[in-house]
């Protein structure tokens, strides 16, 4: 009995030593992630949160306003009952504190810094809330060492406990004037828990703005550089994402004489708006961003809140699964602490199935921990030559296609945006790859099984997947007296590739000494081999 | 015994006078507190032979004007507040319709699809299915149902919306009331923002949880537009009509 008790104590020790490591906290092991709450009526704000399926570390509501004498103002979204929910949720709330780019209150908020600061304090403690972020907009340089003032008081008077962090106006060109200039990113990082860039707005809703990217990844990055450049901790930069989109009408005012030039756009919007035009979408390589374009039929019409358009043509530059893949994996490759978005309600559902994943550089959910291919995976996968088969997963195992292997090759070339001359293949029409296999054909990287036939879905075996190396790289062939491969014979077509491709070490046999050349790959071997060939494939690149 | 509960009574029938007085004078300022939200000049939001603080007028006008004020306290003294209920409130913009112009800024043959869009857009769940139709003099009223406790009402003249107004019963959810209040807002006055309206709600007095005790009922114009709110006995009445 005295043994079982001791067995007993020991086991309770164990275990009380071992509980706290086995449930990591979110922020233990995670980047850190928040968004902002703005649209949609106070009754959504939970489902909207609950969207985010536990992706969220912070939420922050309007709840705070700066009011045109520069006083506080509790807008009437503030909800306890969204605050004690999202709390239960392990989810902290911290609202922003706007004066909506209304400079007047901006700077009259300043000039009364002392008493915003105690008020935005004291309501913090009123209503239970987990700190304050300071979105102050549209006010001159000549205000920065006000707002950084500012910041010191909120830390000062907000318990430390409790967060001050601040959302900052991306300066991907480093100006020091204008509204750009008010941000002392050195100064504020010594006050707030972090910088919230607002990487976004690189296009505005103004006749004056350029048609294009909310937010291009490289307008992303250089706003990440800026703050490491200004001495920021890489721990206190949070990078923003855009989650909605600018709409352009390409020929004109709308028939209610109503000019769209840059028209904010909730990103769910975008698909509905092209199924029912039959429009499309694409992505830019360049700037990792997409657009859909779209006609409006005479006679025809469509909502977007309160704005009817009317018929003419349209493209609406936004984030999707592409561009928002490509801006998560900024945070990791910087060191950063993590992400933002403006704002929630606009992203679509979809986006909370990979966000967290890859955010934390977890690419893809079926390719295990210490799997063999994956670091080739996820370098490829980074460079964008292999995409996934869902959002989360990259099937390693399944058996590589013949469109799969055109579309690779041809993204990896960076050849994908070429516009096919003619579509020679009739088994291909309508199909996901049909341009890249047509492109890979023009280019003369593949052929089809017939003049008229390529057979997409069919396994792209070892032979074929040799030629279309050797036609591109055009590796010079050591003429042997030996066969490598007893299975291989002379006067087979794909000769001259297996032997190029052996000797330049990129395939080999198998341990039998065969090379099975009607064999097929998996796509974790494509992966693979298309890492191993990293260096071929860039010094293309290059020479283009 | 019922001496005393006469007396009682008579006693409270006299504080409830006395308490409903007090916030009347106090609500009505000389200022709107919706005019500091507009983004127009003060020169824009007031037409110009109603002075909007007394300077540039001479001390006859400012005599007319307190005259009118008083007679209006005075009117608004002998019924009791809560007195109003929503079709006399109707009937009332019913007359007041017959004297101003049509307006042709919102038609209403889209006027469903439109308001059923914001909702979409808000995720407010305030849809419009069908509306009732009701014809007087000066134009046709419809009226719909957005759920058990919050009805809208528009009025069309010449096929186009003049006016458009909630009508919620004292069991509407409060956050839903105000968020129908926000999307009668946001229909007549597209290019107004979230923030715009979040600052004139601040302005009207309604508080974080839906603090309603701070309400201040009356008439604020903005811009084009003039929003009125009221308590009636049933809830509340907002409405916003082309001026």
């Amino acid at each position: 009995m005295k043994r079982l008790k001791w067995i007993l104590i020991l086991c309770t020790a164990f275990m009380l030593t071992i509980l706290p490591q086995s449930t990591p906290t979110k922020s233990q092991n995670n980047l850190f992630n928040m968004s902002y709450l703005f649209f949609g009526s106070p009754s959504s704000y939970i489902s909207q949160v609950d969207k985010t399926k536990g992706s969220l570390d912070v939420v922050s509501p309007n709840y705070f306003d700066i009011t045109q004498e520069g006083d506080l103002a509790i807008t009437w979204t503030l909800q306890s009952s969204f605050i004690n929910e999202m709390h239960k949720r392990g989810i902290r709330v911290v609202p922003f504190l706007a004066n909506h780019w209304n400079a007047t209150a901006g700077i009259n908020g300043l000039n009364n810094r002392d008493a915003l600061a105690r008020k935005v304090a004291d309501a913090i403690q009123k209503y239970n809330l987990d700190g304050v972020n300071v979105d102050i907009e549209g006010v001159g340089s000549t205000y920065r060492d006000a707002h950084t003032d500012f910041i010191r008081l909120l830390r000062q008077y907000v318990p430390k406990d409790k967060e001050v962090s601040v959302a900052t106006a991306a300066n991907p060109n480093g100006w020091n004037t204008g509204w750009h200039g008010f941000y002392d990113y050195t100064a504020l990082a010594k006050y707030a828990d972090y910088l919230m860039i607002m990487a976004y707005d690189e296009t505005w809703e103004s006749p004056d703005s350029p048609i294009g990217p909310v937010s291009s990844i490289q307008f992303f990055e250089r706003s990440i550089q800026y703050a490491i450049n200004r001495g920021v901790p890489r721990d206190r930069i949070v990078i923003g994402l855009p989650f909605y989109g600018r709409m352009w009408k390409l020929d004109g005012p709308t028939s209610a004489g109503k000019s769209i030039t840059g028209k904010g756009v909730s990103s769910t919007r975008v698909g509905p708006l092209v199924d029912k035009y039959n429009g499309k979408i694409e992505f830019d390589e360049v700037t990792k961003s997409s657009f859909a374009t779209f006609s409006i039929p005479s006679g025809q019409s469509s909502f977007i809140g309160s704005t009817e358009l009317t018929a003419g043509n349209y493209i609406i530059w936004y984030e999707n699964e592409p561009s928002i893949k490509a801006k998560l994996r900024m945070p990791s490759k910087y060191g950063l602490k993590g992400t933002g978005s403006w704002a929630l309600y606009h992203e679509t559902p979809d986006t909370w199935d990979y966000y967290s994943l890859w955010l934390n550089s977890v690419f893809f959910t079926d390719v295990v921990a210490n799997h063999w291919a994956e670091a080739s995976i996820n370098r490829v996968s980074e460079l964008g030559w292999m995409a996934g088969t869902t959002s989360t997963n990259f099937s390693p195992k399944k058996t590589l296609t013949r469109a799969e292997g055109a579309v690779i090759i041809v993204r990896a070339l960076d050849k994908d945006t070429i516009i096919p001359k003619s579509q020679q293949f009739k088994d291909a029409v309508g199909h996901w790859a049909q341009k890249e296999i047509e492109i890979a054909r023009e280019l003369g990287y593949v052929s089809g099984k017939s003049a008229t036939t390529f057979d997409p879905k069919a396994p792209l075996t070892r032979e074929q997947l040799a030629a279309i190396f050797q036609n591109i790289f055009q590796y010079n062939i050591t003429n042997s007296t030996v066969n490598p491969f007893p299975d291989v014979s002379k006067n087979k077509w794909s000769f001259n590739s297996i032997l190029a491709l052996s000797q330049q070490g990129i395939l080999s046999g198998y341990p039998d000494g065969t090379f099975r050349p009607s064999s097929s790959s998996t796509r974790a071997d494509m992966a693979a081999l298309m890492d191993r060939m990293k260096n071929d494939f860039e010094q293309i690149q290059l020479q283009q | 015994m019922k001496i005393r509960l006469s007396l009682l009574s008579v006693f409270l029938l006299f504080l409830l006078v006395s308490c409903n007085d007090e916030p009347e004078q106090g609500q009505r300022g000389d200022e709107s507190p919706f005019q500091n939200i507009s983004t127009e000049t003060p020169a824009d939001e007031q037409p110009s032979e109603i002075p909007n603080n007394g300077l540039n007028t001479n001390e006859d006008q400012l005599a007319d004007n307190e005259e009118i004020n008083r007679d209006q306290e005075d009117l608004q003294k002998a019924l009791p507040e809560d007195s109003i209920t929503p079709e006399e409130l109707y009937e009332e913009e019913q007359y007041e319709a017959k004297q101003v112009e049509v307006i042709t800024t919102l038609p209403f043959d889209s006027f469903k699809e439109r308001w059923n869009a914001i909702s979409d857009a808000q995720l407010t769940n305030l849809y419009i299915s069908k509306f009732q139709e009701m014809q007087n003099d000066v134009g046709i009223s419809y009226t719909a149902s957005l759920n058990a406790h919050m009805k809208l009402r528009v009025k069309v003249t010449s096929d186009y919306v003049q006016s458009v107004g909630l009508v919620s019963d004292r069991n509407v959810d409060t956050v839903q009331m105000l968020t129908g209040w926000s999307q009668v807002i946001k229909i007549l006055h597209p290019e107004l923002e979230i923030h715009d309206v979040d600052a004139f709600f601040n302005e009207i007095g309604v508080g974080p949880n839906g603090d309603l005790t701070n309400l201040k009922e009356g008439i604020y114009p903005y811009d084009y537009l003039e929003y009125e709110l009221a308590k009636t006995e049933e809830g509340y009445v907002f409405r916003g009509a082309y001026k």
